[in-house]
């Protein structure tokens, strides 16, 4: 999605979807983390092509945040009463996962290691799905071939990074 | 592309499941029978995990940045503002 449709999408959905998590008893910067967990749902189901046909923004981030915050309270076991009857879909398994900064600073400062453009490189086909001839394109290769092997020794930069400091085991697993 | 970069990218297939068929028979026997390639193959599954984990990440930074920007727009601050106040 291009800056501008997220920005678009984002002006419409957020007030819409603080009414809503304000109305069930959250504040503002957890109405704005809830939300930007389902923007994230969002934008990667949109990725995979699977968002339903014709679907209204607003009123998906709406369900997922909504799924998202009963998630929450569960999880915390706020005083907030959840009835058996709400039914916990697969969005939340693809949940992001919770970190704590610490890790999480440990890890990126490890992740710098690798170079931020071998990250953009890795970012652009693992996580955003962009062919090899996209990224070529994208980042200024001269063929598709010269960023597939950029990519794989990218890749392996990581891979032994993280075998070596076995940060991964402690962190993110 | 060199040997070692050859198996990365083999790996890399395998676990996307681009690899099909007898290659991919041939390269789970060949992990039976060399441990080693079956713990590269465990350590670029958590490669790949780790990068859906750091680029959520980049992009939960991207949001609060533009969470931030469109706060200091005094209508979308007062409109949202207002619903919590």
């Amino acid at each position: 999605m291009e800056a501008q449709q997220l920005e678009s999408v984002y002006r419409e959905a957020f007030p819409q979807v603080a009414k809503l998590l304000h109305s069930l008893g959250a504040d503002l910067p957890t109405a704005r983390d809830i939300f930007h967990d389902a923007m994230i749902i969002y934008l990667e189901r949109m990725r995979d092509h699977r968002l339903p046909p014709a679907v209204i923004p607003t009123r998906y981030l709406a369900g997922i945040a909504r799924i998202c915050w009963f998630k929450q309270c569960k999880e915390r076991r706020d005083s907030m009463q959840v009835t058996d009857s709400i039914q916990l879909s697969d969005s939340i398994a693809e949940e992001p996962p919770a970190d704590p900064e610490k890790k999480y600073r440990l890890l990126w400062d490890y992740v710098q290691t690798a170079g931020t453009s071998c990250i953009r490189l890795l970012r652009a086909f693992y996580y955003e799905g962009l062919s090899m001839p996209a990224i070529a394109e994208k980042f200024n290769y001269r063929s598709t071939h010269s960023a597939t092997v950029q990519k794989y020794k990218c890749l392996e930069k990581l891979r032994e990074k993280l075998t070596k400091t076995n940060v991964y085991e402690e962190t993110v697993a | 592309m060199r040997k070692q970069l050859r198996e990365v990218q083999d790996i890399d297939r395998y676990l996307l499941h681009t690899m099909k068929g007898a290659d991919r028979l041939v390269f789970q026997a060949r992990m039976l029978l060399q441990p080693g390639l079956k713990e590269k193959v465990g350590w670029q599954r958590k490669t790949h995990a780790f990068l859906q984990w750091a680029s959520r990440k980049e992009k939960k930074e991207e949001l609060t940045s533009l969470y931030t920007r469109l706060m200091n727009d005094a209508s979308f601050h007062r409109q949202i503002t207002s619903i919590f106040s």
